[in-house]
């Protein structure tokens, strides 16, 4: 009997060597997305991924003491590879990859320890920018956006996420533009750009900062829209406690992000500030650090101490130090454009989500729709009905109207899971103010707003509103003379 | 717009009286308590936003408080008259009396429908619904050591706010035949309540027990035995000051003090009227309100203060075994309706069916010559 | 025995067995509704009504103590700081710069505030469980005076008036504040203040005091109920409701301004600035008038400092984040020169560190309207608050050296009183006064009652509602019934134990139940508290014993006349001419002894006009005194409100017979229970 136990020990031996697990990664590993120098297709990048990670791109895992020849690499077998995120527990690696020229990029979980990646994800049309939300879940944002027109292609992506186990993902977003970036923040929230519309050039539309629970409900401004937001931003992430830092450029043309910006979590809007101020390098990403400190890939500029052919390469970097230093790791060979490292961090805040999935409407309470940062108040701009319209094939269809109560309440049922517009129409039937597709309701939700363009940050007045002593009006339906898409 | 020619014809013609009047200060001289030398009055012009006044009171720090017929006023710096009312936090706009807690300087008004406490700028309200109350008529009311006492249309009540106890007593509980009550006041051993027909109640609350004063006679409308008791069941309202305790009534006037009661009626005494509304107690000085305008005494002397036909002031002084002096006065109370009343060192002030009065103090009668010539 | 036989016993047995049961539940089915008046009941269990024993509630049971630091005070010379241990009935001194302790000594009653005298040869003591407070000397370390004050005092101002040295009292229990002369210790006065006093300070020249309440009450005086339309007795429940800022004149007692802090609570301590003549008292800014659709954005609550000026006027700022809330104000302190405040958030373990400066530059820049408003930006606090420093678990007292330069911190919850170096912001010296109690699930569930992180970006914790497990007054609008539908008013969390089911609708039937994923859902909108927490919770709020609303003197006397005869009331079965009063509407069924409640639903006639059902549950009556307003949706503002305005038909107890001195008399029986 007493071979039993060798026999068990070494089956268990055996699977685990079959399944890759030799060891745990070192502390201070690093996980990196590397570009090859030289594009190695001549092809035109069909989509954003194609364009960021071209062919050759690929995902390694970096151990101390960081030599150029001591990687793992994570994304085998692919043909490119990026975007990599590490998960809360510190051990769990996604990334977007893309098998072969013919296939969609997906995502993918990388085996740490060796072997090729597991798929993640088969979304028609591809998957990408994945991020790790309350217990496990995936959040990744489909389909890719094709490279010419990321934001309002005909499919715009949105977020899904999908739990571990399951095999459907949940679509989480409704925004006619392009919804990217997805990344969690530690009260489990889910940040993403999107197009603010409404900008004084329409021909450059303007990104901005928006959060949505992981239920898809309580899509809310988080930076950005009081303050011009940003012809180009991406890859927003929580740097610290104090800062959500992303990538920002002032020129749509810019082909390569240059600028590492954030905005403080204590002030969102209005406190845009340019992070790394001393240093003359053009950056691609940023992620949290060790304490006091974030990691960059920055391609140092112009007067540096560095010859002309220089790459991406990885950098602690603190906000106060003036300039960059030794970069923490550097090959040659390759442009180190994305680097995280491998360690646990906090597990964001789980959200208990209060839907009803067997209704198709959401309830919306507006306190007060003349309370805006639009005009001087409500003498000035005095709403006399607010209207309310679905956002359905690229055009508006009306749903109806109501007039506030007198104390600028409402109280509405809308339609779920699609674009809404209010606008709010004084008493000459000009239009006041008007809220542009920008936000959903999801099913049996209950949403509610201060006012119609209110400044952010803005908690209520403790007021009762005379909406709330009336059953909610249902607009759920276009009624006939309004029915329609309106030019 | 009416034309101010009569009322200013008749300002011109009464200078020379006024002026002789002025020019014989000594003819009150001898008068042990202060005596009235003009008035000054204030109505609707000042803010007051009714004819009536039922009640003045003046707190500790000098703010003068007045309980009109619709809200509750104080008079500001500028002399002007600021109003509360029910929007405000007032219980009702009717005010009957307003009293100062000594100690915390809150305001306890008596109102038409509850009583409300003004403490530091607002208002806080007990109506015979929302506390123990026992009646929303809140009649009067009165304050010693933290314990508020208030006379109501249903029994006497007394509110300990530390404990947020009440207590009522009335004809239930107490030897009171019937609960009307008019007036309550407390003092520092025993608790007279002024109950509508059913004379004074003593309560002594250490004791928990009661004792009526009736009058003796039972007369409705004659005093038949003078000095036997209260003159009238009909106490309408009672002030108590070190040891004497006044009653009014609509039927004359009585004092209780260590040798017993003593009663006035019109008929017989210096009293201006029967039908007396109000009695404030100040140094041993009754200052009495009545329907035909005020009467002050401290038992012995009498001087009463009346508007005259023509609106003009009289001033007349009864001294004992003298017959009465009538003087003219420069001004009139403003109303001869007097319904209450508020006497300091410094003044008096009269609230009248048709605004309110100041009673200036002729300089010779000031307070330290009345102590003077009481020692 | 033949199979047959063995059959025929067996069906006999079986039916007979049956027989017995089906009897047995339809008799105790009559039973139940005889007894309750209530024929549509269907079975409940026996102990809805009997084997209950207020000595088997975890609350009546012996209970760990644990040595928490509540109130902190620092001699003048800075060499001394001074402890109180409320829940061991002790008063340390220890070394001001080491934190050894050099003595102890024993202040029954719960020694909770603190304050010295000037020379700091006294030191005085609020003992929250005996209504009195102590006088130490510090000489001997011993308490030499004592005076009785009102109910639960708290904490403690001392300053030398033109008339003699004055000691204002807080009078957690009895909404006063009490006015000790000191020589000798007695007391001068007890003006009324707003509900639940908890902080005082004092002017050092003698001129001005304040006491800031914890509790908040419709302020009726807002002027929001005319433009509110409610049907009538209901208006009041949508006014916003206000706590109070009392200014007093410490020599006298004197009340010279109340001053409304407009949807603020919690206020559990205040401090007065000389350099810039202000008072500054942490606060909650509350919005339960506003459907709880959400919680992001400070919908619910959240944290601020009320700023009041040398003429009364306040100005509310926030203390909280954009995307982060600091829970549970609590301690504050501010140094001589008025250049930084500190303020304990209990519920998020954070001190916050205020730069008076800038904010006084902020209010000189901003205009009256954005001053108003304040409060309500969330960004605001940017301006001002310039660190947050970490702490254990729970701060709450909070209190300065001299000089300026040490932070003391009462670490409540893990019996720790820590000293922060106010230049580097960094904890200098610890002293640990025990192992923090882990092994005792009732501390560690307070510590869950406590903790914020449990609430969407840390907005609030259960305290900010139920603080020391009680009511905060207020009634609130939960979405997941309907936008504007089913108000509900705050109900108590103590004396519980035994009391299932909870929630207004009796839909809760267990604790875990309430505070697990209901709670989440509908309120925290995050993960539910982990079972393990929850189990503690649970254990930690079956401890808590009803409110005390009697005076400790009062307690063991027997009831007074008009307490008894008002006990006689509740118990009345007829009327005094010999009418029955139908069983159903007799006070005991559903109040039943010793819980006052029989735990099952009942009609009381108090539907509202948003409300879905007429059937609520029972509340029990222990501490009822202390836990107004009244009825499920809080629409009763005091106990008599029950039967005068909010009585109908006789369907809430029989009292159309009642006279004023019965109610009156019911109303104090009540109130002793």
């Amino acid at each position: 009997m007493r071979i039993l136990p060798s026999l068990s020990g070494a089956w268990l031996a055996a699977v685990l060597a079959g399944s890759g697990c030799r060891e745990s990664p070192p502390a201070g590993a690093l996980v990196l997305t590397q570009t090859p120098l030289a594009a190695t297709s001549s092809l035109p990048a069909a989509t954003v991924l194609d364009e960021r990670y071209p062919p050759g791109s690929r995902v390694v895992l970096l151990l101390p003491p960081y030599r150029t020849n001591d990687v793992r690499l994570l994304s085998q077998g692919l043909l490119a590879a990026g975007d990599a995120v590490v998960a809360p527990d510190g051990r769990t690696v996604y990334f977007a990859g893309r098998r072969d020229a013919a296939s969609d990029w997906q995502i993918y979980q990388a085996r740490l320890n060796g072997g090729s990646p597991r798929r993640v994800t088969a979304m028609p049309g591809g998957a990408l920018n994945p991020a790790v939300a309350a217990h496990d879940e995936l959040v990744f944002a489909s389909p890719v956006p094709p490279a010419d027109q990321p934001w309002s292609p005909p499919q715009p992506a949105a977020l899904h996420a999908l739990k571990p186990g399951e095999k459907s993902p949940r679509r989480l977003t409704c925004t006619p533009h392009s919804a990217l970036d997805p990344t969690v923040l530690a009260d489990g929230r889910i940040l993403f750009v999107t197009v603010q519309p409404g900008g004084a050039d329409p021909a450059t539309p303007r990104r901005a900062l928006f959060t949505v629970n992981t239920d898809g409900s309580e899509p809310t401004a988080f930076a950005g829209q009081h303050d011009g937001g940003w012809p180009l931003l991406r890859r927003p992430r929580l740097l610290d406690r104090q800062w959500v830092g992303f990538l920002a450029a002032e020129h749509p043309a810019a082909g390569d992000l240059t600028r590492a910006e954030g905005v403080r979590l204590a002030r969102p809007q209005f406190s845009r500030t340019p992070l790394l101020p001393a240093v003359n390098a053009r950056c691609r990403a940023l992620e949290p650090g060790q304490p006091g400190e974030w990691l960059a890939c920055l391609e140092p500029l112009g007067l540096n101490r560095r010859g002309s052919n220089d790459t991406f390469a990885v950098y602690r970097v603190r906000a106060d130090v003036p300039e960059t230093v030794t970069p923490l790791f550097d090959d040659p060979a390759w442009h180190e454009v994305e680097a995280a490292w491998l360690a646990a961090r906090p597990r964001p805040q789980g959200h208990m989500s209060s839907l009803d999935p067997r209704r198709a409407t959401g309830t919306v309470l507006c306190l007060d729709v003349n309370e805006t940062s639009f005009a001087e108040g409500p003498v000035t701009n005095s709403a006399a009905r607010v209207r309310f319209a679905a956002w359905r094939q690229g055009a508006e269809q009306v749903l109806g109207e109501l007039p506030p109560h007198a104390d600028g309440s409402f109280l509405v049922e809308l339609p779920a899971d699609v674009p809404l517009v209010i606008e709010a129409y004084d008493a000459e039937g000009r239009l006041a103010r008007r809220c542009p597709p920008l936000f959903w309701v999801r099913p049996g939700e209950n949403r509610g707003c201060v006012g119609c363009h209110e400044p952010h940050h803005r908690a209520p007045r403790n007021v009762r509103p005379l909406a709330a002593n009336r059953a909610p009006v249902s607009l759920t339906l276009p009624p006939p003379a309004l029915a329609g898409p309106v030019p | 717009m009416k034309s101010s020619t009569p009322s200013l014809l008749a300002a011109l013609l009464a200078v020379p009286t006024l002026l002789a009047a002025e020019s014989q200060p000594v003819a009150y001289k001898d008068v042990p308590f202060p005596v009235i030398e003009r008035f000054e009055n204030f109505g609707k012009a000042d803010g007051i936003p009714a004819e009536k006044v039922h009640a003045v009171y003046k707190t500790r720090d000098g703010q003068l408080w007045i309980g009109t017929w619709n809200g509750l006023c104080v008079r500001g710096e500028d002399g002007r008259f600021h109003r509360y009312g029910p929007e405000d936090g007032l219980s009702h706009k009717m005010v009957l009396q307003v009293v100062e807690d000594p100690q915390t300087g809150d305001l306890w008004i008596a109102t038409m429908r509850g009583l409300t406490r003004y403490s530091g700028g607002r208002f806080t309200v007990y109506t015979q619904t929302n506390s123990g109350l026992p009646n929303n008529v809140v009649y009067g009311v009165d304050v010693l050591d933290g314990r508020v006492w208030v006379a109501t249309a249903a029994g006497a009540g007394a509110f300990d706010p530390r404990a947020g106890t009440w207590k009522i007593y009335d004809h239930n509980n107490t030897v009171m035949h019937e609960p009307w009550c008019y007036a309550i006041q407390a003092t520092p051993e025993l608790v007279f309540i002024g109950v509508w027909g059913g004379g004074i109640i003593e309560h002594d609350p250490a004791r928990g027990t009661f004792k009526e004063y009736r009058d003796p006679d039972r007369d409705f409308h004659f005093d038949l035995v003078p000095d036997d008791g209260p003159v009238n069941d009909i106490t309408s309202w009672i002030a108590w000051e070190d040891g004497r305790l006044w009653q009014c009534t609509y039927f004359g006037f009585a004092r209780r003090d260590a040798r017993g009661w003593k009663t006035w009626v019109e008929e017989k005494t210096p009293l201006l009227s029967n039908f007396t509304q109000f009695v404030w107690a100040h140094r041993g000085t009754a200052w009495i309100g009545m329907d035909k305008g005020v009467s002050v005494t401290d038992g012995e002397t009498w001087v009463n203060y009346e508007v005259g036909a023509a609106g003009e002031g009289l001033r007349t002084i009864h001294r004992p075994g003298q017959p009465p002096e009538t003087q003219p006065m420069s001004t009139a109370l403003a109303n001869g309706f007097v319904l209450g009343l508020y006497v300091d060192d410094e003044e008096a002030w009269f609230a009248t069916s048709n605004g309110l009065s100041r009673g200036v103090f002729a300089k010779s009668q000031r307070p330290a010559a009345v102590a003077r010539a009481q020692r | 025995m033949n199979p047959r036989g063995f059959v025929a016993i067996s069906l006999v047995g079986l039916v007979a067995v049956g027989g017995l049961g089906a009897g047995s539940y339809f008799w105790s089915v009559g039973h139940v509704r005889r007894w309750t008046g209530n024929p549509t009941l269907g079975f409940v269990s026996c102990t809805h009504c009997h084997g209950n024993d207020l000595n088997k509630t975890a609350w009546a049971k012996p209970r760990p103590h644990h040595p928490a630091p509540a109130g902190l005070a620092v001699a003048p010379d800075g060499r001394r700081l001074y402890v109180a241990l409320d829940d061991v009935d002790e008063v340390l001194e220890a070394d001001a710069e080491t934190l050894a302790v050099l003595r102890r000594t024993r202040v029954a009653g719960g020694p909770f505030g603190l304050a010295l005298d000037r020379a700091g040869r006294r030191l005085f003591v609020a003992c929250r469980h005996q209504d009195r407070v102590a006088q130490l000397d510090l000489e001997t370390f011993r308490e030499v005076d004592s005076v009785f004050v009102g109910l639960e005092p708290v904490a403690l101002a001392y300053t030398e008036t033109p008339a003699g040295e004055r000691l204002l009292v807080a009078n957690s229990g009895s909404g006063d504040a009490a006015l000790l002369s000191l020589s000798p210790l007695k007391e001068v006065a007890r003006p009324a203040t707003g509900r639940e006093p908890f902080g005082v300070a004092a002017s050092p020249d003698g001129q001005r005091a304040w006491v800031v309440s914890r509790l908040a009450e419709p302020d009726l005086a807002a002027g929001g109920a005319s433009a509110h339309p409610a049907e009538a007795g209901f208006a009041h429940l949508f006014l916003p409701a206000a706590s109070e800022l009392t200014l007093l004149q410490p020599a006298t007692g004197r009340v010279l301004r109340r001053v409304p802090l407009e949807s603020a609570h919690l206020s559990e301590d205040l401090v007065y600035v000389p350099a810039r003549g202000w008072a500054l008292a942490p606060l909650v800014k509350v919005r339960n008038l506003v459907p709880i659709t959400q919680v992001a954005h400070g919908w619910v609550m959240s944290s601020g400092l009320a700023v009041a000026d040398r003429q009364g006027r306040v100005v509310q700022v926030p203390l909280d984040e954009a995307n982060a809330y600091f829970a549970d104000p609590a301690g504050i302190a501010v140094d001589g020169a008025g250049r930084r405040a500190y303020v304990a958030s209990g519920g998020s373990d954070v001190i916050s560190v205020v730069d008076l400066d800038r904010l006084a530059a902020w209010l000189d820049r901003a205009d009256e309207a954005t001053r108003r408003d304040a409060i309500r930006d969330l960004s605001l606090a940017d301006e001002y608050v310039v660190a947050r420093v970490p702490t254990g678990r729970n701060p709450r007292h909070l209190a300065l050296s001299p000089d300026g330069r040490r932070l003391y911190v009462s670490v409540r919850l893990e019996d720790q009183v820590w000293a922060v170096d106010t230049e580097r912001l960094e904890l200098s010296a610890r002293l640990v006064l025990s192992d923090g109690g882990t092994r005792d699930p009732i501390r560690r569930g307070e510590r869950v009652f406590t903790r914020a992180a449990h609430t969407f970006q840390s907005q609030f914790s259960c305290r900010s509602c139920h603080p020391d497990g009680h009511v905060d007054g207020l009634a609130y609008d939960f979405d997941g019934d309907g936008i504007g539908d089913n108000l509900l008013d705050n109900r108590t969390l103590r004396g519980i134990d035994r009391t299932a089911p909870f929630k207004w609708n009796g839909k809760n039937p267990t604790l875990p139940f309430q505070c697990g994923p209901r709670f989440s859902r509908v309120l925290m909108r995050t993960d539910p508290i982990p079972a393990d927490d929850l189990r503690d919770l649970e254990t930690f709020l079956k401890s808590q014993p009803p409110a005390r609303t009697r005076h400790f003197t009062e307690l063991g006397k027997p009831l007074s006349p008009a307490a008894e005869r008002g006990r006689q009331l509740f118990f009345a079965t007829q009327r005094p001419d010999g009418t029955p009063i139908p069983i159903a509407r007799q006070c005991q069924t559903c109040h039943r002894p010793p819980l006052f409640t029989n735990r099952l639903k009942t009609s009381v006639g108090t539907r509202g006009p948003r409300d879905v059902t007429d059937e609520f549950d029972t509340p029990h009556l222990l501490g009822i005194g202390a836990s107004a307003p009244y009825l499920h949706d809080g629409r009763a503002r005091t106990l008599e409100e029950l039967w005068t305005t909010y009585q109908t038909n006789d369907l809430h107890g029989v009292s159309s017979y009642w006279s004023k001195h019965q109610l009156n008399d019911l109303v104090e029986y009540l109130k002793t229970l």
